[in-house]
């Protein structure tokens, strides 16, 4: 592996009376696509800069491969960032652009022009190399600065939410060509975003931000598959929160907890609860099944609720359900798996089975007793 | 529609008129023979005293155009760097240098002019061609200050901070960087400094020293003897050589644009 490894050890960042950073301990394996995803203010771009250089952490250390790199100006840190705004030189060519790094090195004119071409090859970018920043599209000028980051062979690149100026469709695009570029290159890759979608589907691990402080690190499914808070569960697309006392243990790693008009519901005690404690559950709504007849023959562990679907929003690949049961909302989504459904199909004000395994459910909170 | 037509074309002719008919007359009267407001036949005869007889006024343009451009090169100078200063970087007592910055332009040319006398009287400075250096290099600043900041206003600071990520110092960023994208503000910014050092007479009348008249105060000692008609050629001679300037900046300036 070409890259490095990063490590911040009790990082804090006060903005007088704001605290922008509160304790953040974060080890970034070497090589590593890694994530800093959290809504807009939460501190992930600080902590970014702070790794950049262009801000000094109230307090913490800051390792490059084991080496304290707080006190190094930017331009000594073998870091390189991609800006959320490009920040291209606009009096500058494409050429020049990413020439630049390579001019301030005073390397020789043969040797700059095999390095540029290489590196504007990596981005597909051969064609504009005389022009302008002005006279290029969007994606061509993300193009551009990521270029311009690579060439020094950094062993970290920063990406501060590099697709956010993008339109939809091409931000799907540019991500799955990040990623290809990252395979390429090797090196640690820190990106910095408020789309949990654009994280969890290119990164190797994310940590999830809010108001200063990481609420998780994990993997991408770790993250949505078992999310470690409600604040993950909800920032990390859309779920179920359901509220309830629990009523009995059972030694198969499951609780029940009675959640009063709605019932009794079987979960995954995946936190340490015991008999009278409040807890916080969670389930996805793609993990819930909806049929307008009544589940038979179900396996163990299952949870059965009834309720009257309140709206449908049909999205083409699945139709979203909110299914009122005993006045709690439950969203449900649907997959449309095929079309010429053999089974009673399902309108607005219908009687409707929900139905999700234990397996499922996750607590997020618990208030001990 | 047509009336209207009318009434602007109406206007038009009369600003213009208001704006050059005087200018018209003043070449009009460069090539009159007679001394007087009389009409006395076409003749060069002051073009040949203001070329062939005029060695203190031609000694005053000489001074004029060495302390506009000194001046405006100096000012050019340190107005570009507190440009960049106050757009750019962050210090204790920012505000205050950014208000005190400014505040020349709008101060009464008198005021900064007897303040400067007074100055350069405290220090023990003979007043000489120095001193109206040192005052025309003072009251240009601000205007430079005022150009080159309203240009780097237009930019984004991360084109600096990504300067400094790629590797450069802070050297680097300024010539390769920052002086580069602020050229249109900074060359403006010399020329409004050289054209404003060229006719300032207040100012240079407070702080010139004997034998250190500029072209301004040379006039208007002529002028207290009587309008000579050597100034009206000397004054066409001027337009001349500003429309000239005038019509080749504006080529630099397209020059510029284009690259």
């Amino acid at each position: 592996m070409k890259g490095s490894s990063i490590r911040t050890e009790k990082i804090s960042k006060r903005f007088g009376s704001f605290e922008a950073l509160h304790d953040i301990t974060i080890s970034i394996n070497k090589g590593e696509f890694f994530s800093l995803l959290g809504p807009s203010g939460c501190g992930k771009t600080t902590l970014l800069r702070i790794i950049a250089g262009f801000e000094n952490p109230t307090a913490g250390e800051l390792y490059l491969d084991d080496r304290e790199i707080l006190a190094l100006p930017p331009n000594k840190r073998h870091i390189n960032t991609v800006f959320q705004n490009y920040a291209l030189f606009p009096h500058l060519s494409v050429f020049e652009n990413v020439a630049f790094p390579l001019r301030l090195k005073k390397t020789g004119k043969r040797q700059i022009q095999t390095t540029v071409e290489e590196y504007l090859d990596l981005v597909k970018l051969t064609a504009e190399t005389n022009k302008l920043p002005q006279q290029l599209s969007g994606g061509q000028k993300q193009r551009v600065a990521i270029a311009r980051a690579l060439i020094n062979q950094p062993s970290v690149l920063l990406l501060d939410e590099p697709l956010s100026a993008l339109d939809a469709k091409l931000r799907q695009h540019m991500l799955i060509e990040l990623d290809a570029i990252h395979d390429k290159v090797g090196i640690t890759f820190i990106y910095v975003t408020h789309d949990q979608q654009e994280a969890i589907s290119v990164s190797d691990r994310v940590a999830v931000f809010n108001a200063g402080k990481i609420h998780q690190i994990g993997t991408p499914v770790e993250i949505y598959e078992s999310p470690a808070d409600g604040f993950v569960a909800i920032f990390i697309g859309e779920t179920n929160f359901i509220t309830g006392t629990v009523r009995e243990m059972a030694d198969n790693g499951y609780a029940l907890i009675d959640t009063g008009p709605i019932g009794s519901l079987i979960v995954n005690a995946d936190k340490k609860v015991s008999i009278g404690d409040t807890v916080k559950m969670t389930v996805r709504p793609e993990k819930i099944n909806i049929s307008a007849e009544d589940p038979q023959q179900l396996a163990a562990h299952v949870n059965v609720l009834r309720g009257s679907v309140e709206e449908i929003i049909y999205t083409g690949f699945q139709s979203k359900y909110f299914v009122n049961v005993a006045d709690t909302l439950f969203r449900v989504f649907k997959q449309h798996i095929n079309c010429r459904l053999n089974e009673k199909s399902i309108s607005w004000k219908d009687r409707a089975f929900i139905w999700w395994s234990a397996d499922d459910g996750y607590m997020v909170e618990v208030v001990h007793r | 529609m047509n009336s209207k037509r009318g009434f602007s074309s109406v206007v038009f002719t009369l600003v213009v008129l208001f704006f050059y008919l005087p200018l018209v007359i003043l070449i009009l009267f460069s090539f009159n023979h007679s001394k007087t407001m009389s009409w006395g036949g076409l003749s060069f005869r002051w073009y040949e005293e203001l070329f062939f007889h005029s060695r203190t006024l031609w000694n005053s343009v000489f001074n004029s155009v060495i302390v506009a451009l000194s001046s405006g090169l100096i000012s050019t100078i340190v107005g570009t760097l507190g440009a960049v200063g106050i757009s750019w970087y962050d210090f204790r007592g920012k505000r205050m240098l950014q208000v005190a910055g400014f505040l020349p332009l709008i101060l009464p040319e008198i005021i900064i002019g007897v303040s400067l006398l007074i100055f350069f009287a405290g220090i023990k400075l003979k007043l000489s061609l120095f001193t109206v250096f040192l005052a025309h290099t003072t009251f240009n600043i601000p205007f430079v200050l005022l150009m080159v900041t309203a240009r780097l206003e237009e930019f984004d600071f991360s084109i600096v901070e990504a300067a400094y990520d790629l590797g450069a110092r802070e050297i680097d960023a300024l010539l390769r960087i920052i002086i580069p994208l602020a050229f249109p503000g900074i060359l403006s910014g010399f020329l409004i400094a050289v054209t404003l050092s060229l006719e300032d007479f207040v100012i240079t009348f407070f702080v010139a020293g004997p034998g250190a008249s500029t072209l301004p105060l040379h006039v208007y000692s002529m002028i207290r003897f009587g309008v000579s008609p050597v100034i009206n050629a000397l004054s066409v001679v001027i337009i001349a050589a500003t429309a000239v300037l005038a019509l080749s900046a504006g080529n630099v300036f397209k020059y510029i644009v284009r690259k």
